[in-house]
C-alpha cells in the first residue's frame, strides 16, 4: 500500500518567498515532519482571493487590515504574527532633492509629489502597494494618472528592476531590496521611517468549518514549527548584507 | 473601460508594427533562400521555431538593462523594446510561412522576369504582386503570435500600465491580484481579436475554396 504522503499549502505574499526565506523554513519543516510543502507566491490580494476559495491551508501575509477582514468574514479564525521588519524608501543614489533629509516618510511623499519625480508604485493589490496606497491617502495626495507616476503591476523584485532602469523612487519591503542588492547600481535605500512603516508578517490557518478538506493539523504544526527555536536559529541568522532582515515576535 | 482601451492600444502597436517589419525582414531572407539556394539558411531558420518566447525576452533584458552592452538606449521597458523583441520572434515563424508558401511558383515567376530581361528590382516587384496573398497570410499569422506571447513582453516590457501593459499580460496582472472577473473580460476580447486575425488568415489563403 501506498503511503499516504501530506501536504501543506502555503499561500503567501511575492515579498516573503522572494527573499528564500521561506524556502529554507519549508525545507526543515518537510524533513521533521515528513510532509510535504507547496507554496503558492502570489500578490496579497490573490493570496487572499485564493485563501476564500479554500485552495490552500494557510495564508502567509503582510496587510493588516486584509487579514483582520479575512478573519471577520468567517475564511480564518485566528492570526498569529511571526516576523517583522519594515519597509523603506528607495530612489536614485546621488539623490538630486534631498529626499533622504526628510522628516517622516509623509514629508518624503509630498516632496516626491510636489516635485513631480517619477514614483514606481506596484498597483498589484499587495501588501506593499496597500502600505503605499495608505501613505499616498494619509497625506491626501492622489498621484493616480498622473505622467510621473508608474504603475507596473508586477512583484517587488521587477518593480525594483523597473526603479533601477527609471531612476524613480519606490516604496519596497527591506528584505527583497537587501536581497538584491547586488543587482541595483542606480538606487539604495533612501528613507528608514521605523514608526510609520512597521511590517507585520502573520500566518492564518484557513478555517476547517468552512472548508472541511483544508489540513488544519499540519497547518497548527507549521505554526508550532515557525515559533520553535529552530526557525528562530534559521531568522537570527538569515542575513544580507551583513543585516538581519527579519525579526521574530514573541 | 479606459484602462482596456489603453490596453487596446499598446496591444494593436506591439502587434501592427512588429508585424510589419517582421514580414519586410522574413520577405527578404525567404527571397534569399530561394534565389540563392540557401538551404542552411532555411535549416536555421527552421531550428530557431520553437524556441521559447521567454529566452528571447531574456537575452533582450541581458543586453538592453543599463548596465548591459545596449543599456544607454535606455529602451527597457518601453513599448519600443517590446517591438523589437516580438519582431525577433516571429522572424522565422514567417520565414518558413512564405517560404512554403511560394516556393512552388518561386522559380516560374524568376524565369519569366528573365525572359523579360528585369532586374532584381523590377524581379523582387513582380514577386510582392504576385505574392501578396502569402504575404499577407503569413502577416496575420505573425499577428496571432504576438497577441497571445506573454512572458517576453512580460519581461521586457514590465506591464506598465497605460505603456506597456497589453492583453496577455494584464491577464496575469489580474489573475495575480485576484480580480479573475477582470481577468476573464480581458481574455474574452484577447479570443476575440485572434478569432477576427484567423478568419483574415483564412479567407485570405483561398483555403475555403478548397471545401
Amino acid at each position: 500500500m501506498l503511503k499516504e504522503i501530506l501536504t501543506l499549502i502555503i499561500l503567501t505574499t511575492t515579498s516573503l518567498y522572494d527573499t528564500g526565506l521561506l524556502d529554507k523554513i519549508c525545507k526543515e519543516f518537510e524533513k521533521e515532519y515528513k510532509c510535504k510543502v507547496k507554496i503558492i507566491s502570489v500578490g496579497s490580494g490573490m493570496a487572499f482571493k485564493l485563501g476564500k476559495n479554500g485552495e490552500g491551508d494557510l495564508l502567509f501575509v503582510h496587510e493588516v487590515e486584509g487579514e483582520e477582514r479575512f478573519i471577520k468574514e468567517g475564511y480564518g479564525e485566528k492570526r498569529i504574527p511571526v516576523f517583522k521588519n519594515e519597509f523603506v524608501l528607495c530612489g536614485p543614489k546621488d539623490d538630486k532633492y534631498k529626499i533622504s533629509s526628510s522628516l517622516d516618510i509623509f514629508d518624503a511623499f509630498k516632496k516626491i509629489y510636489e516635485k513631480k519625480l517619477t514614483f514606481i508604485s506596484r498597483d498589484d493589490k499587495s501588501g506593499t502597494d496597500k502600505k503605499e496606497k495608505d501613505i499616498w491617502e494619509k497625506i491626501k495626495l492622489y498621484p493616480e494618472g498622473k505622467k510621473w507616476y508608474i504603475q507596473t503591476g508586477t512583484g517587488m523584485i521587477e518593480s525594483l528592476r523597473i526603479a533601477e532602469e527609471k531612476n524613480g523612487y519606490i516604496l519596497s519591503d527591506i528584505s527583497t531590496f537587501l536581497s538584491h542588492k547586488k543587482e541595483f547600481k542606480n538606487i539604495k535605500i533612501l528613507l528608514r521611517d521605523k514608526k510609520n512603516l512597521e511590517n507585520y508578517y502573520s500566518i492564518i490557518p484557513i478555517s476547517k468549518k468552512r472548508f472541511p478538506y483544508v489540513n488544519n493539523q499540519l497547518a497548527e504544526k507549521f505554526i508550532e514549527f515557525v515559533k520553535s527555536k529552530k526557525v528562530k536559529d534559521i531568522v537570527e541568522n538569515f542575513k544580507f548584507d551583513g543585516e538581519k532582515i527579519f525579526e521574530i515576535i514573541e | 473601460m479606459r484602462e482596456i482601451f489603453n490596453i487596446f492600444i499598446v496591444s494593436m502597436k506591439v502587434i501592427f508594427i512588429s508585424s510589419s517589419i517582421s514580414l519586410i525582414i522574413s520577405f527578404f531572407i525567404s527571397f534569399l533562400i530561394l534565389d540563392k539556394k540557401l538551404k542552411f539558411l532555411f535549416l536555421f531558420f527552421q531550428s530557431f521555431l520553437f524556441i521559447p518566447s521567454v529566452l528571447i525576452g531574456l537575452l533582450i533584458y541581458i543586453i538592453f538593462k543599463r548596465s548591459g552592452i545596449l543599456g544607454f538606449l535606455n529602451l527597457l521597458y518601453t513599448s519600443k523594446i517590446i517591438i523589437i523583441g516580438e519582431t525577433i520572434l516571429i522572424i522565422p515563424l514567417m520565414v518558413l510561412f512564405i517560404v512554403n508558401g511560394i516556393k512552388d511558383r518561386f522559380y516560374e515567376i524568376k524565369e519569366i522576369n528573365e525572359v523579360f530581361c528585369g532586374n532584381f528590382l523590377k524581379n523582387l516587384l513582380l514577386m510582392i504582386k504576385e505574392f501578396r496573398n502569402e504575404l499577407l497570410s503569413s502577416f496575420f499569422i505573425g499577428c496571432g503570435r504576438v497577441m497571445g506571447e506573454t512572458g517576453l513582453a512580460m519581461i521586457v516590457g514590465g506591464n506598465i500600465k497605460g505603456e506597456t501593459r497589453t492583453f496577455s499580460t494584464s491577464i496575469v496582472l489580474y489573475t495575480m491580484r485576484g480580480e479573475i472577473e477582470k481577468s476573464i473580460h480581458a481574455g474574452i476580447l484577447l479570443f476575440a481579436f485572434s478569432l477576427i486575425f484567423n478568419l483574415f488568415y483564412f479567407f485570405n489563403s483561398k483555403k475555403w475554396k478548397y471545401f
